[in-house]
């Protein structure tokens, strides 16, 4: 959770773990999206330009393995890190500080909706927003998703022990949605939402600082702010 | 500078065009059917660099050379017959005279699905193209010596793919094609490494399938060999029931994802569109 009170008006909002898992999976992800859509769509110009830097289809293929190890790495990274912070550091994983999807966040989404379209009040967001919330759950299901798919296409004699042959192709055609959907989501939509929207531009710095300030927290999270505020109220009274 | 200069460069322009246009036209209309282009005349400089350039013509053609001796019993035919020139001369030829030197590669012709096809004499069901012989696959006269892997593998989807074009989209849609053909990769399949280059085999049972597959991936088994390399209902009888529900089963399941991509991608661009909207309205108001 948020450690307030710090100095110049800032707040401590992702850990060191978490900046430096969020900067691998960004260049993991980047670079899987990259090296997999030059796969698939070999005899496009730019992926035939791609291949060339990488060294064939087979430095493709390489490149991709290895930055999906990098990538599923950093998920199960994260994952231990879950366990210990609940079971050493005595930390929530459910609630309202915490990434649990509530039902609140389905009100929030529509109610953005609605605010969006004039009709509504912004909703009162908490540490988390729901976009925020879905780009974390989007993350760590889909890298699993992704991983399972993308083990069946990595060692296909080995599954083909149990499964029949046709679910390599399956696999195939599940990996190439949900790598349309992902990345038509987190390399358009994440940096626009994150970064450029007129609220935030040019950049949000507080995923690789970690640090975000009072004043944006009481604008923006006022859920939040108010919870920080009533804790300071008990730990003062 | 004058209008008036314009109006000739104009018609300059528009004459070139016309003529152009007539030029296309003419081409398409002289145009020959595809496999006869180059039957009758030869381009000695391109014969000369191709594997076969060192070979006197007599070499290959020696029946046609005995039929210019007098008194041969078999005349040449008409050179005054327009009607002649329009028969394909690759069907026309005495193939089995390649066999003097290519002796394996003929033998393995015989044994495999193109000889059978050309015995019955079936055609494909997409083109209604016979079974083809060594010059509807082999440019004879032209072809180099010693291509390259992925030079050779390119040919073959072009080749195979003007008789089955079913099957070579779906091979450059697949991983085999598209690391193959379109990236170039050597070491991956391209359409001789699983259906054999003279001895053409059908894969449709899994066993023999599972040899093809077992060329590359060590440990397949008649199991894996049910991957779909080809998904299409080409070609395929009653008799292929498993492969046909494979090939349902895909092409429904990439309609349905395609539909739930575009819902999922469609409505979070437009939640964000709106929202990138009012707050371009929020930053406008303030001003």
């Amino acid at each position: 959770m948020a450690r307030h009170g710090q100095e110049r008006g800032q707040v401590e909002r992702f850990s060191v773990l978490h900046r430096l898992l969020h900067v691998l999976v960004m260049v993991g992800f980047f670079g899987l999206g990259v090296t997999g859509f030059s796969l698939y769509f070999g005899g496009a110009w730019w992926a035939r330009a791609i291949a060339w830097c990488l060294g064939g289809a087979a430095g493709l293929a390489w490149t991709h393995r290895f930055l999906a190890v990098i990538t599923y790495a950093s998920v199960m990274a994260h994952l231990a890190w879950l366990v210990y912070y609940k079971l050493v550091l005595k930390g929530r994983l459910t609630g309202p500080g915490t990434m649990f999807p509530r039902w609140r966040d389905v009100k929030d989404m529509f109610g953005h909706l609605g605010w969006a379209l004039d009709k509504r009040e912004m909703p009162s967001f908490d540490r988390f927003t729901w976009w925020e919330k879905m780009d974390y759950w989007a993350v760590l299901l889909g890298m699993n998703t992704m991983g399972i798919t993308g083990l069946v296409l990595w060692f296909p004699e080995w599954f083909s022990q149990w499964l029949p042959g046709y679910f390599i192709n399956l696999a195939l055609l599940l990996h190439l949605f949900e790598a349309v959907i992902a990345v038509a989501i987190k390399f358009v939509m994440h940096p626009i939402v994150a970064h450029l929207r007129p609220e935030v531009w040019p950049a949000d710095t507080t995923i690789f600082t970690g640090r975000m300030s009072r004043e944006r927290i009481r604008r923006e999270r006022p859920a939040l702010w108010e919870r920080m505020a009533s804790e300071d109220r008990e730990a003062g009274s | 500078m004058a209008p008036t200069r314009s109006s000739p460069r104009r018609a300059a322009g528009l004459l070139s065009a016309l003529l152009l246009a007539l030029a296309l036209a003419a081409a398409a209309w002289a145009a020959v059917p595809p496999g006869m282009e180059s039957s009758w005349y030869l381009d000695l400089g391109r014969y000369q660099a191709g594997a076969h350039g060192k070979l006197e013509c007599a070499e290959c053609h020696a029946k046609q050379f005995r039929a210019l001796e007098p008194g041969s019993k078999t005349p040449h035919p008409d050179t005054k017959d327009s009607k002649y020139l329009m028969t394909p001369a690759l069907r026309d030829y005495a193939y089995d005279q390649c066999q003097r030197c290519h002796r394996t590669a003929y033998a393995r012709f015989h044994l495999g699905k193109h000889a059978e096809a050309l015995k019955k004499g079936t055609k494909t069901k997409q083109t209604k193209s016979p079974s083809p012989m060594c010059g509807d696959c082999h440019q004879v006269h032209y072809d180099r010596a010693r291509m390259d892997r992925v030079e050779l593998g390119r040919r073959q989807t072009l080749v195979c793919g003007t008789c089955h074009p079913a099957q070579a989209t779906t091979y450059l849609s697949d991983y085999h094609g598209q690391a193959g053909d379109k990236l170039g990769w050597e070491k991956a399949a391209f359409c001789s490494d699983c259906h054999g280059a003279h001895e053409v085999k059908s894969l449709k049972t899994a066993e023999v399938a599972a040899g093809a597959c077992l060329r590359c991936h060590p440990g397949a088994n008649p199991r894996f060999a049910a991957y779909v390399v080809h998904p299409t209902l080409a070609d395929l009888g009653q008799e292929d029931a498993a492969k046909r529900r494979s090939v349902y089963l895909l092409c429904t399941l990439s309609a349905v994802l395609a539909v739930i991509a575009v819902c999922v991608v469609g409505f979070f661009y437009g939640h964000t569109f709106l929202w990138l909207l009012r707050e371009i309205q929020h930053k406008l108001r303030k001003h």
